[in-house]
């Protein structure tokens, strides 16, 4: 992708440096609204960097990122929060609040300091937390929750900003398959219903499954980009994952399952 | 947007209780304040009834218990209330943005290094031309020692190493402080260290309160906006920087806030240590973990818990009053060392 | 080295000659030289009382040393005098080397440097502290004494004798209570009825307030015993040069201005009646002074 396009969530040329080192180098990648791109590469390759730089929360040494044809850094702090939503890798609490209060934290761009929740929010915080299957601990403080448990709330809480963008780091680290298999569903129909979403994943069957397109990101530059098929083509996955995979289709839906290391790894 | 059906809140009983009893936290601590703050006038080394403070309160009564009322025991709990509520909204305030329960201004080495500043600006005379220099001295110390903090602590500091960094930066401030005290011309100066380390609201008068009193209101006006930033906070710089809260100018208005506010309050009273710990802990679970909500609760509850020392200092031996650090450590020690057994597992 | 062994030996050869009167000296703790004893060239004193006194008997030229304090406005009345004298801080180190013939010191703060001086064969005489205002021509003769001004020692106690009487004839005080005074100093130290402080106020016609309180010697009083206390005269015992401390503070807390404004309040400095000399006159004439404004403001009011 080359230019700014007019609309969704737009890099162009992004190059972000940490400690002096680049993380990436040149990244350019566009989401509309629906779309679901999923954003894939071996570790330290970059991606975690990229969701950070994608909202702002890092500064880009060169390059743009824009909503809607608009650089990110000109709206209004309150304004990009509604419109963009976040979620980490790793995320924790530090305090023991309830999951309510936690995924009520989504609603914070959406009033002004003064005032309290309303009743829109609420709404919001419950739809959340049913569409995560996190609404019969919803009255329980997160430190007493469960690694997936966690995990869910902490996507019902960005799910709750309601936003028009989601940028997720690694949604369904650390759940079992049905719960993975199920936040999946939940992004799925948010995107259908207009959200359009960014995420990154280890898990290539998934991202085979319900990603509109790939990007392979390796070593901080963009290695590949487009439908999930030809992403992951044999040859990207031995010459960036250093691997060699049985590609095939069960029930309509494309799976992927890494059989063995090549041992060969593309060099800078 | 999805159209899901409404589904009932959860135990609205149970919500309703818990909303009732946050709500009550502010009213109950307001009250429980006045009352110290009354109880607080009258105890002292001369004898004065309660009768007699009203009178005195209200401009009646004999010359000398109107004189030791409002001169002596009136500034010295106003005072209290100030530095108090400084510490208790400070110690909660960067438990909140360090995510850390073992920060407070006094294990993190700020209120040694503003008592530093202060001792500088005092017994070098300058604070003698130039009377604001005493609060300023110990706001710029306070600054200096934030400051070296981050140096020492860096920005993802791990609670171990924050606590370390604050060992270092109170061990260094206290030796350049005895080293200050023991050069300066006077020749009490040397003795005076006791209430620098240990902190004293004895002999404290209006001056003192109108001199720290400006910088107080203002490093708490500004610790007051922080409400909303540390809720986002709780998840990380990140995901608060995605809800909209620009987390560098937060940890501006924070270090600012604290440095003013606790400058102030050392430069008049001393380092009063462990105040800023024990309190937010204490009030945590009634305001349901959220670190927003524990600011004005903390700063009240830092009030009255300052007021309680105050008064068990002058208890035991009536003219011959003990050093307030000197409860603060015996209560907040114990509690300290209970922390970090409780949290043994998320030190590094 | 070599230098040091041979002072030492002089010295001690000295020292043996000097002995035997030092220690008649403290044994009888009332000096009188043999006559005809040598007056002592090379006089070392390690109490800022003593170096006063030395000045005040006109001995300069003979001083090898004194304390820092001696040269300090705020401790010492003679500071100017001092000046050019070598300082010492009271420790043995520093005078050996001096080789001094006479070694004064007073009774309190020096007493393991005394003991090391007279191991050592020095000629050394104890002034102990005036507690009392007869201790003061005491003093005076065997400070007088060991240096041999013992005519002018006997000069000065006169005129203080015939000045204190006077003093105390002429302030004549009136039948009915005394006024009570309270002296207060940085940090609230007051002395009681066993000081020379407290027989000062005593002479001048007060009583003591501290003693009222259940202070002898010296005591720290609570900012509110001051005021409740309420005295009729507030001394406030300060330094002639006074450099900032939070004791400092005590003084000028504005509650004692409010309470004893005007001429309730009197300011002293520390160094008037520190040592037991002769100018603890001035402050017994300020303090009648003050008495007699008391008096008559009283008088006034009730007319």
């Amino acid at each position: 992708m080359t230019g700014l396009a007019a609309s969704g969530l737009t890099a162009s040329g992004l190059t972000v440096a940490l400690d002096g080192t680049d993380i990436l180098r040149d990244v350019s990648l566009a989401a509309g609204r629906g779309e679901i791109i999923g954003v894939i590469g071996p570790n330290g390759a970059g991606k975690t960097t990229l969701l950070r730089a994608l909202v702002g929360a890092i500064p880009h040494r060169a390059g743009a990122v824009t909503l809607d044809g608009r650089a990110i850094m000109d709206l209004p702090p309150r304004e990009r929060a509604r419109r963009i939503a976040y979620l980490g890798q790793e995320e924790a609490a530090q305090w023991a609040i309830t999951s309510e209060t936690l995924v009520g934290l989504g609603r914070l761009p959406h009033r002004p300091s003064w005032q309290g929740p309303g009743a829109r929010d609420r709404e919001a915080v419950l739809g959340a937390l049913r569409a995560c299957d996190a609404l019969h601990f919803a009255a329980r403080p997160v430190n007493r929750l469960s690694g997936g448990e966690r995990t869910r709330v902490l996507l019902a809480r960005a799910l709750a900003v309601e936003a028009e963008f989601l940028l997720a780091d690694e949604p369904i680290a650390g759940l079992d398959p049905a719960h993975g298999l199920q936040v999946m569903d939940v992004l799925a129909a948010r995107a259908a219903a207009g959200l359009g979403l960014i995420v990154t994943l280890h898990d290539l069957t998934m991202a085979a499954r319900n990603c509109h397109r790939l990007v392979l990101l390796d070593k901080g530059r963009i290695a590949a980009s487009g439908p999930p098929a030809d992403v992951l083509s044999a040859r990207n996955l031995e010459r960036h994952y250093g691997i060699a995979a049985h590609a095939g289709t069960a029930g309509g839906k494309p799976f992927l399952v890494p059989l063995a290391r090549t041992g060969e790894t593309e060099e800078p | 947007m999805s159209a899901l059906p409404q589904a009932p809140a959860p135990a609205p009983a149970q919500a309703r209780a818990m909303g009732a009893q946050r709500g009550l936290l502010l009213p109950a601590l307001g009250v429980l304040l006045v009352a110290i703050f009354a109880v607080s006038l009258g105890i002292g080394p001369a004898e004065i009834g309660m009768r007699e403070v009203w009178a005195a309160l209200t401009g009646a009564g004999t010359d000398a218990s109107r004189i030791i009322i409002l001169e002596v025991r009136l500034p010295r709990a106003i005072l209290g209330v100030m530095v108090g509520a400084t510490l208790g909204l400070a110690g909660a305030a960067l438990q909140g943005f360090l995510r850390n329960p073992l920060a407070e201004p006094g294990l993190i080495g700020i209120s040694a290094s503003a008592a530093l500043g202060a001792v500088l600006t005092l017994y070098t005379g300058i604070a003698a031309a130039f009377t604001l220099a005493l609060p300023l001295g110990g706001i710029a110390g306070a600054v200096i020692g934030v400051g070296l903090l981050q140096v020492l602590a860096g920005r993802g500091g791990s609670a171990l190493t924050l606590i370390l960094a604050g060992i270092a930066v109170t061990a260094m401030a206290g030796a350049l402080t005895a080293l200050v005290l023991n050069l300066a011309p006077s020749p009490f100066a040397a003795l005076e260290i006791v209430f620098w380390l240990m902190g004293s609201l004895a002999d404290r008068s209006f001056a003192h309160v109108w001199l720290a009193l400006p910088f107080m209101a203002v490093g708490w006006g500004l610790l007051a906006t922080l409400g909303r930033p540390l809720d986002a906070l709780t998840l990380g710089e990140d995901t608060a920087w995605s809800l909209g809260f620009p987390v560098g100018d937060v940890r501006a208005r924070l270090v600012l806030g604290t440095a003013l506010s606790v400058g102030a309050a050392t430069a008049v009273a001393g380092t009063i240590g462990f105040l800023g710990l024990v309190v937010p802990h204490l009030l945590r679970p009634f305001v349901a973990h959220r670190p927003g909500a524990l600011l004005l609760p903390s700063a009240l509850g830092g009030a009255v818990l300052m007021l309680l020392a105050d008064i068990a200092v002058r208890l035991p031996f009536p003219g011959n009053e003990l050093k307030l650090g000197v409860l603060t450590a015996l209560v907040g020690g114990p509690f300290f060392l209970w922390l970090i057994i409780a949290y043994r597992r998320r030190l590094p | 080295m070599a230098g040091g062994v041979l002072i030492a030996g002089r010295a001690v050869r000295q020292g043996w000659r000097a002995l035997a009167m030092a220690l008649a000296v403290l044994a009888l703790a009332s000096p009188a030289p043999a006559e005809g004893a040598p007056k002592p060239r090379r006089i070392a004193s390690l109490n800022v009382c003593t170096d006063q006194l030395v000045l005040m008997l006109g001995a300069r030229e003979r001083l090898v040393s004194v304390t820092f304090l001696a040269a300090d406005p705020s401790s010492s009345a003679l500071a100017e005098e001092a000046r050019g004298l070598r300082l010492n801080r009271g420790r043995a180190e520093e005078i050996l080397p001096l080789a001094p013939d006479l070694v004064l010191a007073g009774d309190t703060a020096a007493t393991p440097t005394v003991a090391l001086l007279t191991r050592l064969k020095r000629r050394v005489v104890v002034v102990p502290l005036a507690l009392t205002l007869a201790d003061i021509p005491r003093n005076i003769e065997t400070l007088a004494g060991a240096i041999g001004e013992e005519a002018k020692g006997r000069r000065m106690i006169a005129r203080f004798r015939e000045a204190l009487a006077r003093l105390i004839r002429d302030a004549s005080p009136p039948p009915g209570p005394k006024p009570v005074a309270l002296l207060v100093g940085p940090n609230g130290v007051t002395s009681g009825e066993d000081s020379l402080t407290g027989a000062i106020i005593a002479a001048a016609g007060f009583a003591n307030g501290a003693a009222g309180l259940g202070l002898s010697g010296v005591g720290r009083l609570p900012l509110e015993r001051v005021i409740g206390a309420n005295p009729d005269l507030l001394i406030l015992s300060s330094l002639k040069v006074e450099h900032p401390s939070l004791a400092g503070g005590f003084i000028r807390h504005p509650a004692l201005e409010r309470a004893f404004a005007g001429r309730r309040k009197i300011r002293i400095h520390h160094h008037v009646w520190a040592c037991g000399t002769p100018l603890v006159l001035g402050a017994i004439e300020r303090l009648i002074e003050a008495r007699a404004s008391l008096r008559g403001a009283r008088r006034a009011g009730r007319r």
